[in-house]
């Protein structure tokens, strides 16, 4: 169940409560380092589903299931990113919006 | 529309098939007739099938694009280099013989196909050789149908990349 | 516009392609099971993909390089793009009678394993292109 469990430790908030976790010595969290973190890690989910993909084209893949958990993944995290960046987006435009 | 050649191909393998199992048939209803219009005894038929190039546009596109190794011949047939041309093939009924050997003479003199010496030609059809043949065709029909039903659900699941 | 939605797609492609072909010739091997002296024919692409996906992702294709004794020695690769997918004859066991070597479970079992992987070729490339797609929708929905 590790796998999925990783999925859902994309979300911001968790890496940031995972990263004050273990340094204990500072509080401060650098929030574009964490982004970084995040997009990298969607980055690598997609690069592995291609690497599935092409792996069923040429016929070497070992278990079908695993491919296609791998692209599930790719493509779950994907739209998880997606719509985490919306409300992102969304949140700033809200706060642009603010009369001082 | 190359696609839709393997319905085609498979398409003309139930044909002979069928040709052939009629034929059966046919030796099997008759395996006791022993008067027909052309005289004697029924004549036991046999079709024999022939390989043809089925869509030679097509073949000669692969043959462009592919390279072709030549047989192996791991069982020493003395046909070591014979070349897969043309790559796809399919099946026709090239003709239907007849059998010409000898029938069978039974010894019966109150019979009224009985000739001079009492004995009535009966044709050499043996039940259970056809018996046999029909099952094998059967089966081979089967697997035609078989490989019709796989090329139909692969471009069936092919049409579900355009919906949605 | 050239549109090619990612290097992997295009190695599905061409799979897709190739298992269509092998579609072909196996129902023209089963369609041929009765003819004399017919032996079965198959297509092989494996090494053809094999070395295109090397092309496209850059990694080492699993086959050994050849041991040189001198670097000016021909290293026996194939120069990229040059591999052709191959027809052969299928056939391992002795003619029967009437010279017809096809035999049938054989080719059912081809048969079943080339469509699957059909199937699946299909399936995955659904799912790649839903990605992108997402991609595509979600720009939209930024309120």
């Amino acid at each position: 169940m590790t796998d999925i469990q990783s999925i859902n430790s994309l979300s911001t908030a968790d890496l940031l409560a995972k990263k004050s976790g273990t340094s204990a010595e500072t509080a401060q969290t650098d929030f574009a380092q964490e982004l970084k973190n995040a997009i990298g890690n969607v980055n690598q989910m997609q690069v592995e589903g291609e690497k599935a993909m092409s792996d069923i084209a040429t016929g070497s893949v070992k278990d079908l299931h695993q491919a296609a958990i791998a692209i599930d993944k790719a493509e779950i995290s994907m739209k998880l990113m997606l719509e985490v960046r919306n409300k992102a987006l969304s949140a700033y435009k809200e706060i642009t919006r603010t009369q001082i | 529309m190359a696609f839709l050649n393997s319905f085609d191909i498979s398409g003309y393998g139930l044909s002979a098939q069928r040709v052939r199992v009629n034929t059966i048939s046919s030796n099997i209803a008759n395996a006791q007739t022993t008067r027909t219009d052309e005289g004697g005894p029924y004549r036991r038929q046999e079709v024999v099938f022939k390989a043809i190039d089925f869509n030679t546009l097509y073949n000669r596109a692969l043959e462009r694009e592919t390279s072709a190794l030549g047989y192996s011949d791991p069982l020493q047939e003395g046909l070591a280099g014979l070349k897969p041309r043309p790559a796809i093939s399919s099946v026709i009924v090239d003709k239907i013989t007849r059998d010409d050997t000898a029938p069978k003479m039974k010894y019966d003199p109150s019979h009224p196909d009985a000739d001079a010496n009492g004995y009535v030609a009966y044709p050499n059809i043996n039940p259970v050789v056809e018996m046999a043949d029909l099952v094998e065709a059967t089966r081979s029909y089967q697997a035609n149908v078989a490989a019709f039903e796989s090329a139909k659900n692969m471009a069936g699941s092919a049409i579900t990349l355009l919906q949605g | 516009m050239g549109l090619s939605i990612s290097r992997a797609h295009d190695l599905m492609n061409s799979a897709l392609d190739y298992r269509t072909a092998r579609q072909d010739m196996i129902a023209g091997n089963i369609a041929n099971a009765d003819t004399p002296f017919y032996r079965p024919k198959d297509i092989r692409f494996e090494e053809v993909l094999a070395q295109k996906s090397a092309d496209l992702f850059g990694g080492t294709s699993k086959t050994l390089p050849m041991a040189r004794t001198n670097g000016a020695h021909l290293d026996g690769s194939v120069e990229p793009g040059t591999a052709k997918p191959s027809i052969f004859f299928r056939d391992g066991h002795m003619a029967r009678n009437d010279g017809n070597s096809v035999d049938l479970d054989v080719e059912t079992t081809e048969m079943a394993k080339n469509s699957t992987m059909y199937n699946a070729l299909i399936a995955a490339k659904k799912k790649g292109t839903g990605i992108y797609k997402s991609v595509i929708d979600a720009s939209s929905k930024i309120s």
